[in-house]
């Protein structure tokens, strides 16, 4: 099992690449999502937009073309553009692992954001590449508590009609 | 992959439910789902067919308050349990942490198991994940069908990793805490 963790200077690095990608390409918002559905970081992803299913959604989505280009036989996409009557997304493959994805107005133009998203990849591999990427190992003692949360809800909603043991 | 970031305090694993199609497996999410208070479940999102069958897959956030200030969040997807919907089914077992393999206890859905877990043994392949090196916990569910497939034999067909099994009646919430407390155990005790 895979472990990537994000330290505060790690986090702290990635945003303010999100934050200058944004103000160069014009953007509404930026967010960078490991392609198992969780935020590595995000700038100014509005209120409104629950972030969670956002992120499945995008990186099934962005996902869903990989596949698309293995039935093909054709090189996996590396770019993906959405476009709306008001708002647009483009997705960019960062690695294996990670894609970029910018939401930005009609007004702008999909030109510059790529041009841009380009411009910033390597940048973001680069801070990637210094966080860590161990194997297995122990958990943080704080997954471990809500592991034992989940057995406590277990245990309480669920006595042993059927002999299961926690 | 589980996420740890460190300056939001929050630690992020994903799981994956598979099983042969209307198995069970939504259902489970949909007790969870009923179960826990709004702030630990979050909004339960069903990308499905117009008969109901999920078409990419179900996903339901939860989240897991800690005193310190920590949030545990455990990720649950589905995956469409129909042969035809591989692609949907491997891109949902990409960075997965934790599995858990649900089969019909209809004795007439045995070899329905079978293929599904063969299924399941491909596609984990097919993403670059060894079956067997991730933590995974099978549940038998609609044990209170009048003559179920005997657990011997679903213990047979299914379990030869000697994976931890739980008897389900999901529909009624039996056994799918169980089932989801002990992947949650099996992952954050660094199997796999």
């Amino acid at each position: 099992m895979r472990h990537l963790e994000l330290r505060a200077g790690d986090a702290e690095s990635l945003e303010a690449e999100l934050r200058t990608l944004s103000a160069r390409a014009g953007a509404e918002a930026v967010v960078l999502l490991d392609m198992s559905g969780v935020v590595l970081s995000s700038f100014r992803v509005p209120d409104k937009i629950d972030g969670l299913q956002f992120a499945a959604l995008l990186s099934s989505n962005f996902a869903a073309t990989e596949e698309l280009s293995r039935h093909l036989g054709v090189t996996a996409f590396k770019v993906m553009y959405h476009e709306g009557r008001k708002q647009n997304l483009y997705f960019e493959k960062v690695d294996e692992e990670t894609v970029l994805v910018v939401l930005f107005k009609d007004s702008n133009a999909m030109g510059r954001v790529r041009l841009f998203c380009e411009k910033s990849v390597p940048e973001v591999i680069r801070l990637l590449r210094a966080v860590t990427r161990a194997a297995g190992g122990a958990a943080p003692s704080q997954a471990r508590a809500a592991a034992a949360a989940l057995a406590d809800v277990a245990r309480a909603i669920s006595p042993a009609r059927l002999g299961n043991g926690v | 992959m589980s996420i740890h970031n460190v300056p939001a305090k929050e630690i992020t694993y994903k799981i994956a439910y598979h099983g042969p199609g209307m198995c069970g497996k939504t259902t489970n999410l949909r007790f969870v789902h009923n179960t826990l208070p709004g702030k630990q479940a979050g909004k339960f999102l069903v990308l499905d067919t117009a008969v109901e069958r999920t078409l990419y897959y179900d996903f339901l956030p939860l989240v897991i308050p800690l005193d310190d200030g920590y949030k545990v969040r455990f990720h649950l997807y589905t995956v469409p349990g129909q042969s035809y919907y591989e692609a949907s089914r491997k891109l949902v077992l990409k960075g997965v942490d934790g599995l858990v393999f649900v089969a019909d206890s209809h004795p007439e859905r045995r070899q329905d198991n079978r293929d599904s877990l063969a299924m399941l043994k491909k596609d984990l392949a097919d993403v670059g994940i060894a079956y067997g090196s991730v933590p995974i916990v099978m549940q038998y569910n609609k044990r209170d069908l009048p003559n179920p497939i005997p657990r011997a034999d679903l213990d047979a067909d299914l379990n030869d990793t000697g994976a931890t099994t739980f008897d389900a009646v999901a529909r009624d919430g039996l056994g799918v805490f169980e089932t989801l407390a002990a992947i949650a155990d099996r992952i954050t005790n660094g199997e796999g």
